[in-house]
């Protein structure tokens, strides 16, 4: 409870800060002798508006405690009955408002701290299409949805999650499009959360993922405005975290990671085309290095006559069996990735050169590697890269591959791929599928699968995914 | 998208895939791989020569010996203890994968394959689409090593040569499954030949080297068996003539003489010069009929093929329609001779059904055969037929006049 007396007040709040030197108390008198305290966090407060809206027009014209509403130039202004709440303002940003002779306290919004500027992302980048992405701030964050869906269905829920960081976060979803049984789950499950700390939306994926052991993610992210404004009018729902531009949408299926937003920016033909190629990638990235080793030490018919002997000429003066070849190269390729991207930029160059030069060329002039296996697995690092958001997977699974495939044959990476397959069948994300459309198999959604159709002709939402029944207007 | 069938038939080949053999690793660079097959008698024993690739370094570059391939030879009293015997002498086991070409010398063909390819079905290595061939007066080995191509190794030469029998059907391609379907049928298969040609001194280095000719392989021809043993050979033209009588006429082309004294609409003559015209096959069609006329087996033979005048020696105006059906009678009756050619040799000479015309026989007059089944080689040698060619003249290549109409007094008739 609040005293009304604003010495006392003061004296908890000290004591609850632990004298903290960036806590500012600051009390004075007003035009009616009415005695007023107001506490903040020096860091976090716009000075100039306080002192000229706050401060200035309360030792001018306040009179009784009562009129403080009417006399003060502050929109966001809220009461406040208790110690602890007007704690959690005051470390959020706000001008908490003490005055003597009442029991009542009032938060004022005041929030001013540095943030960096709305910009281009650099992680997920199109040609065509929006190139703004959002920044770590949420107020920025939501200002950037709220532009991209002028309509007042679009709702935000906050929720504060973090035990010691209290960290803002917030649930954004389109009412009449959401699917309410996934809502409400979500819901629950954030409800859930018990954690000392929430610095990134990766935090609470780990809370909500329908499988946390497993290597796919159950939860799609994004830095995008404009992706997130599709994904919600889809029926996902967004999770937005205070300091982090990434946004969580869930329920995320298989086929999300395979898509781009720029898919429906280009021309339906094309953007097919391009599906093809990242489908295919995906199977590279994983498969290639494998297949290629179980085909030339297991099923050595099955290879062209020409292209064996070629084979047969660069492996002859390798010294390690290729499998022990193909994993030391992937070791290497793993390293030399993993360095450039930790690497300060202006050092990234070296980073290249050696291991364009030590892998590429050097390793198969002295005969410790084969050209052929260079190829091959550059090939396989090439497609990592055009669907960045499998890079998790992929960089296990291609080495488990690998190792069935040398030890197996096709016989091994075949058995792999149906266990992968029966694996990715049995995850759920949020109640959906994580194959949907292909099992269980959906017509409507297979106009937006490996073909896209025409943005005119894609009239239904998707199931499961979506509020049951409900349909674009097109 | 996929649908059911779709679905289905993928699962179908993934399991195909899965249940390929998948026992066995080994690593390239333990495996010698055979590209031919050789295969004689010595005495009583099997001696196989085997041409080996020798895999070129990383960079690509050939090996010091110049060659890219080597031949090893092994003795044993079968196939497969030939091959085993191999490890004795040489280092790497022999991968029988990519064996392209069996070459079978004259003397074992003549004695019968059957128990020497029993092992190349057998095994689960060597494929079924491999080429079979006989060495025609010589021995396997005698022939192998011979590379007159562009191919880097006498068997890519080789068997780019087999490959080429669509372009004259002067030779056939068989290989281990053809023959045997045709053995279980017909047991009178037909394969191809391979024999040591001379061919004259180009090179000047050659000359200085002393050499007074090269050897060149030669395909032209087939070899005929009867159930599993060699008994003669076709000639090149009687190659056309079977290849026509099996159907199996691609592109190749026919040389013909189109009568003289062919008159145009001006009472000109129209062919007067040279001797041959040359037809190039487009498609061709024969059908093979069988009837029992008067109690005797009668065998119609109808060809029916379209193509293009290639060359013409002789300055025809093809532009006038009695020399442009004159052509294609000329063309029909060279067929004709062709084929009445090769049913001589059949008939009179190697005394086999090397047809097929057997399985026309069974099929539409089972009752008859069984009484007749097991002298039906004697039954074919008396057998009477007709033969029918249709030619179709589509096209006279770019050209509808002759540059030889024109033609300078001494040649005019």
């Amino acid at each position: 409870m609040i005293s009304k007396n604003i010495m006392e007040n003061k004296a908890i709040i000290k004591e609850k800060f632990n004298n903290s030197d960036d806590l500012i108390l600051y009390q004075f008198d007003t035009l009616g002798d009415t005695e007023v305290l107001l506490v903040y966090i020096n860091a976090l407060i716009d000075k100039k508006a306080l002192n000229e809206f706050v401060i200035k027009p309360m030792k001018n014209n306040l009179v009784s405690a009562y009129d403080i509403e009417s006399s003060i130039y502050v929109s966001e202004i809220q009461e406040i009955f208790s110690i602890n709440e007007s704690i959690k303002e005051i470390v959020d940003g706000s001008v908490v408002v003490y005055i003597d002779g009442i029991d009542t306290a009032y938060a004022m919004n005041m929030c001013r701290y540095d943030k960096r500027s709305v910009a281009e992302s650099t992680v997920e980048q199109v040609i065509r299409g929006p190139k703004e992405s959002f920044v770590e701030d949420i107020y920025v964050n939501k200002s950037l949805i709220r532009r991209k869906i002028r309509n007042h269905n679009l709702i935000f829920e906050q929720f504060t999650l973090g035990e010691m960081t209290n960290t803002q976060v917030c649930i954004v979803y389109i009412k009449g499009i959401v699917n309410k049984e996934i809502l409400e789950e979500l819901k629950a499950r954030l409800s859930k959360i018990k954690t000392d700390a929430v610095l990134d939306t990766s935090y609470i994926e780990e809370y909500i993922d329908d499988s946390p052991s497993s290597l796919v993610r159950t939860v799609y992210h994004t830095e995008k405005p404009d992706v997130l404004a599709g994904k919600i009018l889809e029926g996902r729902i967004g999770i937005i975290c205070d300091g982090s531009p990434s946004v969580a949408t869930v329920p995320k299926i298989f086929i999300e990671d395979l898509m781009d937003p720029e898919d429906y920016y280009s021309k339906p033909k094309y953007s097919s085309f391009l599906r093809v190629i990242r489908y295919l990638s995906f199977f590279i990235s994983i498969l290639l290095v494998g297949s290629y080793i179980a085909i030339a030490n297991f099923h050595h018919e099955m290879v062209p006559t020409q292209l064996l002997i070629t084979l047969a000429g660069q492996r002859e003066d390798v010294p390690f069996p290729s499998l022990l070849e193909a994993l030391i190269m992937i070791l290497f390729y793993e390293i030399i990735k993993e360095a450039g991207l930790r690497m300060p930029k202006n050092v990234g160059q070296t980073v290249t050169l050696i291991g364009g030069l030590v892998i590429g060329q050097a390793a198969v002039e002295a005969g410790l590697v084969s050209a052929v296996m260079v190829i091959i697995v550059s090939a396989a690092g090439i497609a990592e890269f055009v669907i960045p958001h499998f890079r998790e997977i992929i960089v296990i699974y291609r080495i488990l591959f690998i190792i069935l495939g040398g030890l197996f044959g096709l016989f091994g990476i075949f058995a792999g791929f149906a266990i992968s397959a029966f694996h990715l069948l049995s995850i759920k994300s949020f109640g959906v599928p994580y194959l949907f459309p292909i099992a269980p198999y959906d017509k409507e959604a297979m106009q937006d699968f490996l073909r896209r159709e025409t943005i005119k002709k894609m009239n239904h939402r998707p199931k499961y995914i979506s509020e049951p029944n409900s349909r674009k207007r097109n | 998208m996929l649908g059911k069938k779709g679905v289905y038939l993928l699962i179908i080949l993934i399991s195909s895939i899965i249940l390929a053999s998948c026992v066995g690793y080994i690593e390239i660079s333990q495996l010698a791989i055979v590209t031919v097959t050789g295969i004689d008698l010595v005495g009583e024993k099997v001696l196989l020569t085997n041409e080996v690739i020798v895999p070129t370094d990383a960079s690509g570059q050939k090996n010091d010996k110049g060659s890219s391939a080597l031949y090893t030879q092994h003795e044993g009293d079968t196939i497969f203890e030939a091959i085993r015997n191999a490890t004795l002498t040489f280092d790497r086991k022999l991968l029988y994968s990519h064996n392209e070409i069996i070459i079978f010398g004259e003397e074992l063909a003549k004695r019968g394959i059957g128990q020497y390819i029993n092992f190349f079905l057998y095994d689960n290595e060597p494929r079924e689409s491999t080429f079979m061939l006989v060495a025609k007066d010589a021995k396997a080995y005698e022939v192998m090593g011979i590379n007159e191509g562009l191919s880097s190794t006498f068997g890519m030469y080789l068997e780019q040569l087999i490959r080429n029998h669509k372009y004259t059907s002067k030779t056939r391609s068989l290989n281990i499954s053809e023959y045997i379907k045709y053995f279980y049928q017909r047991k009178t298969p037909v394969l191809g030949v391979v024999q040591v040609k001379e061919k004259r001194i180009i090179n000047p280095e050659d000359t200085l080297k002393g050499l007074n000719h090269r050897d060149v392989l030669d395909v032209e021809g087939g070899a005929v068996f009867y159930k599993d043993s060699l008994i003669g050979y076709y000639s090149g033209e009687e190659m056309i003539g079977f290849n026509f009588l099996v159907d199996e006429i691609k592109n190749s082309i026919i040389e013909f003489e189109v009568p003289d004294q062919l008159v145009d609409n001006d009472n000109k003559y129209a062919a007067t010069k040279g001797k041959y015209t040359v037809l190039e096959i487009k498609d061709s069609k024969t059908k093979n009929t069988l009837e029992i006329k008067d109690g005797k087996p009668n065998l119609i033979i109808d060809v029916k093929l379209r193509g293009v005048i290639g060359e013409d020696s002789k300055g025809l105006d093809l532009r006038y329609l009695n020399v442009l059906k004159a052509t294609e009678e000329a063309c029909s009756n060279r067929i004709k001779d062709i084929i009445r050619k090769t049913m001589d040799k059949a008939q009179k000479d190697l005394k086999v059904d090397t047809f097929g015309i057997d399985t026309l026989f069974h099929s539409k007059y089972p009752k008859e055969w069984k009484e007749i089944s097991n002298d039906w080689e004697s039954i074919f040698t008396e057998i009477s037929y007709d033969i029918n060619v249709e030619t179709y003249i589509v096209r006279t290549g770019l050209l509808d006049m002759p540059t030889n109409v024109e033609k300078g007094e001494n040649n005019a008739k």
